[in-house]
């Protein structure tokens, strides 16, 4: 019997209108080997799962084994054609708010060493900043033995979370790209910490922050988790603030004053 | 604490102690608004953690009955719903609002601890 390679996957509109978005579109990285480097992407996030897999982590559903950010190594890898061109819908529009803001400085929540951000650190007119954690330190063990980006001579820098947290770094950005699940907290100092970073007439891009979309499926709208750090986005001093209900939530946040 | 450049030849400039400093006052944070001993926080486990947030906000067990349910002429009423078949079940708003805390709080603890997992390990 014929092995059917993508069985388990669902097929549904969701995926099906990124494919048509895919090859209706053209930019440097439609083809998304060429967005990611050939086998980068894959190799790159099966690296970060390895990582992770090797200190043991504990996935106990108490200790939050549930929780979709622990397998985002293992989800974001691997992809089946459908998933890809959804992955490359959102990815494109992260890439498009990027080259219009086209900022100076930028600080990075969560690094993807694709090629967008392989060519974006070896623009030396462009300053490139990780929050240290994590995923910054997947990402710079990966791109340190990996001979094509050596080759790129690749510059950043990184900034400790207790010095945005505390406010005692003097490094601000025009442009910052994060994600609810490394922003929201127990409650809005950190959020705010980050947004004091952004320099006036900057951009927070905040991604995922409709809680995987449960927040659009509440049983009683805005009774959800996710509302009140979203209602402390809103809250944010000289903020305008608009909620893109797209993908697992788009909030995409500038700086007026 | 400090910010870090990588010009080509610093190696890793990941601060897994810095790392572990953030990560510990979060999860600090959060044990002390559940009224844990912060002197025994070495010893602490996640379960400890999930444990007394379910303590705070204990998951609750009541629920309406009066379920709201649209009748066939679009109209909306309150039927009484004693074995939840009819209609829908819900919370009141304040349940929903602790319910909600709760599952902030746990989300956050949660993911703040295994990345003190894994930065200790790194």
């Amino acid at each position: 019997m014929a092995t059917i390679k993508y069985m388990p996957f669902g097929v549904t509109d969701l995926f099906r209108k990124n494919i048509v978005a895919k090859a209706l579109s053209k930019t440097g990285y439609t083809d998304m080997e060429g967005g990611f480097t050939e086998g980068v992407r894959d190799d790159f996030f099966k690296s970060g799962s390895d990582y992770i897999k090797a200190r043991n982590p504990d996935l106990r559903s108490i200790a939050g084994g549930h929780d979709v950010y622990f397998h985002m190594y293992e989800i974001l890898g691997n992809r089946h054609p459908e998933w890809e061109a959804y992955l490359w819908v959102h990815m494109e529009l992260r890439l498009m708010l990027h080259k219009l803001f086209n900022p100076t400085k930028t600080l990075l929540h969560f690094p993807e060493p694709n090629k967008w951000l392989q060519d974006l650190m070896a623009d030396g007119s462009k300053e490139v900043a990780f929050v240290n954690g994590l995923d910054f330190h997947i990402m710079e063990r990966y791109i340190a033995t990996d001979d094509v980006w050596k080759a790129t001579n690749p510059q950043y820098k990184v900034i400790d979370q207790l010095d945005i947290l505390e406010g005692t770094s003097s490094d601000k950005f025009d442009y910052i790209e994060t994600q609810a699940p490394l922003l929201f907290g127990a409650d809005d100092n950190w959020l705010k910490a980050m947004w004091a970073t952004l320099n006036p007439g900057g951009v927070m891009v905040v991604l995922s922050t409709s809680g995987n979309k449960g927040m659009y499926k509440a049983p009683v709208m805005l009774l959800h988790e996710y509302v009140e750090p979203n209602w402390d986005l809103k809250d944010l001093p000289n903020a305008e603030v608009i909620h893109f209900p797209i993908d697992a939530g788009f909030t995409i946040l500038q700086k007026t004053a | 604490m400090s910010t870090r450049s990588f010009t080509g030849s610093e190696g890793n400039i990941y601060d897994a102690a810095a790392d572990i400093a953030f990560l510990e006052g979060e999860i600090a944070y959060v044990m002390a608004i559940l009224g844990m001993d912060l002197n025994s926080f070495d010893s602490t486990t996640i379960d400890d953690i999930v444990t007394e947030t379910r303590n705070m906000f204990p998951y609750t067990e009541l629920t309406n009955v009066l379920a709201p349910m649209i009748n066939k002429d679009g109209s909306m009423g309150l039927r009484d719903n004693p074995d939840l078949t009819v209609g829908r079940a819900f919370h009141s708003a304040s349940e929903m609002m602790l319910n909600n805390r709760r599952e902030i709080l746990l989300e956050t603890v949660r993911r703040h601890f295994r990345l003190l997992k894994l930065a200790e390990a790194a």
